[in-house]
């Protein structure tokens, strides 16, 4: 029994392709003005898609995705702690934004009427300091491809860059949406009006 | 042994001093290309596609000055404007997106001065026709003839970064039929129309680039 777990476990370590990192840029935001601490649930740390030949970490991918776009977003980053949890002991900042969860699919399909699907959905949420929701956003994305004949041979060619286009569209989405979002920009004003008093 | 340090310095400088002098062309024209609009429905090209190598791989033949910055790079510049889910809906928010500072800065930071855009695809008809196959008594072929009908369409914008302004328009439309014969053996002749509208499109795309990066020429006073 053990020996079978052990040796499942490592078909799937050898298995295991890792994802093209974010490029050096950081994304493009225009800075909150926040002292703001960054949190990666264990939900969302630990997610991965499988196949009988391949596994793809698909939530140290987005974490590593999600670490750039937090830093530009603020203009000061804090990372957090696992332990304690910070919603025990309130941590000495503006505001706290978590990955929370990140759930990923990787649907196989065929070369020659059903195309793979690769899907990643996202709870992202930003809170006071004493873990009061601000807001929160499910940016979601999903990546269809029909192989062709003879396209991909080698199933990660096609598979893993889809992958990667669902998690970058997921992190874009709510960049995006974080971007323009009127409670957000409320906040920051409040935490700058709040800065400013003498 | 001075002489083999001697040889040994000769021969790195020999194989480096081209290199270096590549990098550092004076002349080289910096241009970013990117796919735009994206297809949502499949958006796996978004990082590379055939389109793109094959523009890439033409204007590098046509303008050898012209230093191509691959859209995967100009993407994550960009990041997240230029997702299949974020990018801009028409070329006026396209050219809205252009003309923001922080995207003037990201993209001058690269040296680039313009951008090509392109779009379009292939398309291709069903087979036609029939081939039939058998065998028997040590001897074996087919028999029969297919078609398919293809027609590339593609299209490319010369962005100037300057002004946020489309400089030059081109487009190549190539139709094509493949067709496979057979006479014992099946004999697949098809039809290369994306490789000769890139061709032709590519071509345009460096000589427009060449004449937009050539100083203007002095104005002459007029009577």
């Amino acid at each position: 029994m053990f020996a079978t777990a052990l040796a499942a476990a490592v078909v799937a370590a050898c298995g295991t392709v890792p994802v093209e990192p974010p490029s050096q840029d950081a994304p493009l935001f225009r800075r909150i003005d926040a002292r703001v601490g960054t949190s990666y649930a264990a939900a969302a740390r630990i997610a991965y898609v499988t196949t009988p030949i391949i596994r793809i970490d698909v939530g140290k991918a987005s974490v590593a995705r999600f670490e750039p776009a937090f830093a530009a977003m603020f203009t000061e980053r804090v990372d957090l702690p696992d332990w304690p949890p910070w919603r025990h002991e309130a941590p000495a900042v503006d505001g706290v934004i978590e990955l929370e969860r990140v759930d990923a699919e990787l649907v196989l399909g065929n070369d020659s009427n059903r195309p793979d699907v690769a899907s990643v959905a996202c709870r992202v949420c930003l809170y006071q300091a004493n873990a009061t929701e601000i807001r929160c956003w499910t940016p979601s994305a999903r990546n269809s491809h029909q192989r062709g004949l003879a396209e991909c041979l080698d199933l990660r060619a096609c598979i893993v860059p889809q992958m990667e286009i669902a998690i970058r569209e997921a992190v874009a989405l709510f960049l995006v949406a974080a971007e323009n979002d009127p409670v957000v920009r409320e906040w920051a004003a409040r935490i700058r009006s709040r800065d400013d008093k003498p | 042994m001075r002489v083999v340090v001697r040889a040994l310095v000769g021969l790195i400088l020999w194989l480096c001093l081209p290199l270096a002098a590549g990098a550092q062309s004076p002349d080289s024209i910096s241009v970013g290309i990117v796919g735009w609009p994206l297809d949502p429905a499949d958006a796996l090209h978004a990082l590379v596609s055939d389109v793109e190598r094959c523009l890439t791989e033409r204007i590098r033949n046509v303008a050898p000055e012209i230093s191509l910055i691959p859209q995967r790079a100009i993407r994550d510049a960009l990041f997240p404007l230029l997702e299949p889910a974020t990018q801009p809906q028409s070329e006026e928010a396209f050219a809205a997106m252009l003309a923001r500072d922080d995207v003037r800065a990201r993209l001058a930071a690269r040296g680039l001065r313009h951008l090509i855009v392109f779009a379009g695809g292939t398309r291709k008809d069903d087979w036609g026709g029939a081939i039939g196959c058998g065998g028997g008594f040590g001897a074996g072929g087919c028999v029969g003839f297919m078609w398919r009908g293809e027609r590339t369409v593609l299209a490319a914008a010369l962005w100037s970064l300057d002004g946020s302004t489309i400089v030059r328009r081109e487009g190549a439309t190539v139709e094509g039929t493949s067709v496979v014969p057979a006479f014992v053996l099946p004999i697949p002749i098809m039809a290369r129309t994306q490789a000769h509208a890139c061709r032709e499109l590519g071509t345009r795309i460096a000589n427009a680039i060449r004449e937009s990066a050539a100083p203007e020429p002095p104005k002459t006073p007029r009577d």
